[in-house]
């Protein structure tokens, strides 16, 4: 079952860059990009750290694909 | 315009990725021109510097390194993606070596090898196969 993401979405709409972003969650842009792709499934804790830094829930940004 | 922590840590990052390739390139080559001479294998100042050659690569892969930077920004190089990157080369590095082992193990039916020589075969080959693949996962991702 695939992880879905609307963490571009979501931070294209707060108007951050993925460096402004990852200063924020402190991790690497690289980090930030990876996960936008669906390359990198991020710990909870980052999930968390994300949903904080973009004033929404975890559930907002991750999703699981439905089958 | 001044850097931020995060730029510099990506900037530092791809260079990372040059200097191990480097390294992975400089271990292999160490292997080829010492091979079959003794006195790289015994014990002494040559013999020894290969130790300490091996030792420091295999510190800065166990760590990530950066040990003269802030804390800030070796967390920042070392955050869960690098650390996943690093565990995924450190397990790659270990089948090398198996490989390698085994492949030193047959070529000595058919041509002697000496046991220093096997050593370094193996030492860096896994450490430049795990280099190199944390240098790809490293570039891949940038």
């Amino acid at each position: 079952m695939a992880l879905l993401n609307r963490l571009k979405d979501l931070r294209g709409e707060r108007d951050l860059t993925q460096a402004a972003l990852a200063d924020l969650v402190g991790v690497s842009r690289k980090t930030i990009n990876t996960v936008e792709n669906g390359v990198f499934v991020p710990s909870t804790i980052l999930a968390l750290k994300l949903a904080r830094a973009l004033g929404c829930t975890v559930e907002a940004i991750f999703s699981l694909e439905e089958e | 315009m001044t850097m931020t922590e995060v730029e510099r840590a990506d900037r530092m990052s791809r260079g990372g990725v040059y200097i191990k390739a480097l390294a992975a390139a400089v271990l292999l080559l160490n292997v080829w021109l010492q091979y079959g001479d003794a006195e790289y294998s015994a014990a002494g100042p040559r013999g020894g510097s290969w130790l300490v050659l091996i030792g420091l690569w295999v510190v800065v892969l166990w760590t990530g390194g950066g040990f003269m930077l802030s804390r800030r920004l070796r967390s920042l190089l070392n955050d869960e993606l690098s650390l996943q990157n690093r565990s995924r080369a450190l397990a790659f590095g270990f089948y090398a070596a198996l490989a390698l082992a085994m492949l030193v193990y047959v070529a000595n039916w058919y041509v002697p090898v000496a046991t220093g020589d096997a050593m370094k075969i193996v030492s860096a080959g896994a450490l430049s196969a795990a280099l190199l693949c944390y240098a790809w996962l490293e570039w891949r991702w940038r």
